[in-house]
């Protein structure tokens, strides 16, 4: 764990806040592998980076977990995103526009920047 | 606000670990079968599917350890372990921990009191309206250079011709009988001027302050109470205003109450009555002088305006104020006055008591052979052990 965590967990953050947006309430492994899927396979989640984000954006309030049952009839602890976490989720997407749109301007090919 | 509902959670994160570690491991389990699930319909084996499984994880155990630091306080986690691993060595004993605690109670006690007189003496203000704007003034003897208090004619010369004062006041203590209704009683009083309290600025609980007239003849029939004595004798009777008492065998009426705690100088009052100055009582030096510096007026030109008022004086009144000189002294300094040096030097005695018994506390620990043991036990504890809490190393 080095400094970089602090840059990848808010990342992570903001895609375990996507991912419980479009896919409702999930269990921990759904979220890992929902976002395993949409990057295709470039971003894998290990236990040690989702779970401490997990509780973190628990601690916040963003999120909400009870116990309850997976689709495979299997005891389970389920996440949902609270109004909290919309309402950040909406900051955090807009802030993300600001800088991919910016940072695409700046590598976009010289004679567009005119 | 999203800060402090982070500390919250993770304070009481605290609280109820086990049942966080439990519900993390079963989480875990769940997550780690459903992968397994997934790999078998993708068509693996058993043993591949788990093999593959686990290998993503990247680490079942640190994945509790990162999650263990994020849901509580690590340190304060350590922090209870290392109390609790304290207490149980005191308790192991009880002989070392009855004479170690002796020392240091000994040495914290002594501390502590010293601390509390040169606080009240030397670092609290005094509770008076502004307290740094109020001195004392006395007479100076031809014979000592000690102040001396003051003559009632010159007092009330002070107080007509002085350029510094914006109020001067005197009083005089006296014991007194208390009859009349009850057991009598031996009590203190203070007799002051009616400009005393309005000095001071401490308003009484209930009633008044004296009047200019009660600080004229025949006003003498007023008297105000301390908050103490009109609980223990009157059971803080709400309507005792405007009651007679006999203090010296002469009836008095209550004209007020002053709130607990109040007293002037140090030493505390039962009962203040109005004085009554005549200006053909020559005869004796009795007064005790208190006065509130005008706004702008510093010590020194008080002090020099006093100085000159006294040589007037002195070619007045050749026969009874020759060669009497005024002094006017801070009243902290005349609280504390002698007493600065001695404090501080006991301040330091007892502060050296308390490192005296704290080595003496450390020397035990060593000769105990204890602090070997101790050593090994925190160069394991804290051993980069992967993923082990001190509690394991125990």
């Amino acid at each position: 764990m080095s400094e970089n965590t602090g840059v990848w967990q808010g990342t992570l953050a903001l895609m375990v806040l996507r991912t419980l947006e479009t896919m409702g309430p999930l269990h921990g492994y759904g979220v890992a592998r929902r976002i395993e899927q949409v990057s295709g396979g470039m971003v894998s989640v290990k236990y040690g980076t989702l779970y401490p984000a997990l509780i973190k954006l628990e601690q916040e309030g963003y999120i909400a977990a009870e116990w309850g049952v997976s689709d495979h009839n299997r005891r389970a602890k389920i996440y949902k995103l609270t109004r909290a976490g919309g309402k950040k989720l909406a900051r955090e997407a807009r802030q993300w526009e600001r800088t991919t749109t910016a940072i695409a301007r700046i590598f976009a090919p010289p004679e567009e920047a005119l | 606000m999203r800060l402090l509902r982070t500390w919250l959670a993770r304070l009481a994160g605290l609280g109820k670990r086990d049942r966080a570690e439990q519900d993390l491991a079963e989480e875990m389990r769940a997550h780690l079968e459903m992968r397994i699930a997934d790999h078998l319909r993708a068509g693996m084996s058993q043993e591949e599917a788990r093999r593959a499984a686990l290998m993503e994880s990247g680490g079942l155990q640190l994945a509790a350890d990162a999650c263990r630091e994020r849901r509580a306080l690590p340190w304060a986690t350590n922090l209870l372990q290392d109390v609790r691993f304290a207490f149980r060595t005191l308790r192991r004993s009880p002989g070392f921990t009855t004479v170690a605690a002796l020392t240091l109670a000994l040495g914290i006690g002594a501390s502590t009191a010293i601390f509390s007189v040169v606080n009240a003496a030397m670092l609290q203000r005094l509770p008076f309206l502004d307290p740094d704007r109020l001195v004392m003034v006395f007479e100076r003897s031809p014979n000592t250079p000690k102040p001396n208090v003051v003559n009632p004619r010159n007092f009330l010369e002070w107080r007509d011709r002085n350029r510094s004062f914006q109020t001067i006041a005197a009083s005089v203590e006296t014991g007194s009988s208390l009859t009349g209704d009850g057991e009598p009683e031996q009590i203190d009083r203070l007799i002051v001027s009616d400009s005393f309290f309005p000095l001071l600025g401490i308003k009484p609980i209930l009633g008044r302050w004296f009047t200019p007239q009660e600080g004229q003849a025949g006003g003498e029939h007023a008297a105000i109470l301390s908050a103490e004595l009109w609980r223990r004798r009157y059971g803080g009777d709400p309507h005792i205003l405007g009651r007679r008492i006999d203090v010296d065998h002469i009836p008095r009426t209550i004209v007020g109450i002053m709130p607990p705690g109040f007293r002037f100088p140090q030493t505390s009052a039962d009962i203040w009555t109005p004085l009554i100055l005549d200006r053909s009582d020559t005869a004796g030096r009795y007064l005790r002088t208190l006065a509130r510096l005008r706004p702008g007026v510093s010590m020194a030109s008080a002090q020099a305006d006093m100085n000159v008022l006294a040589s007037q004086l002195q070619k007045e009144r050749p026969d009874f104020d020759g060669k009497w000189g005024i002094t006017v002294v801070p009243l902290r300094e005349q609280i504390v006055g002698d007493m600065r040096t001695p404090l501080a030097i006991l301040l330091g005695a007892v502060g050296l008591l308390l490192l005296i018994a704290c080595a003496n506390v450390a020397n035990l620990t060593l000769m105990r052979g204890g602090a070997a043991d101790v050593r090994l036990r925190f160069a394991a504890r804290s051993a980069p052990a992967p993923g082990a809490s001190p509690a394991n190393c125990w």
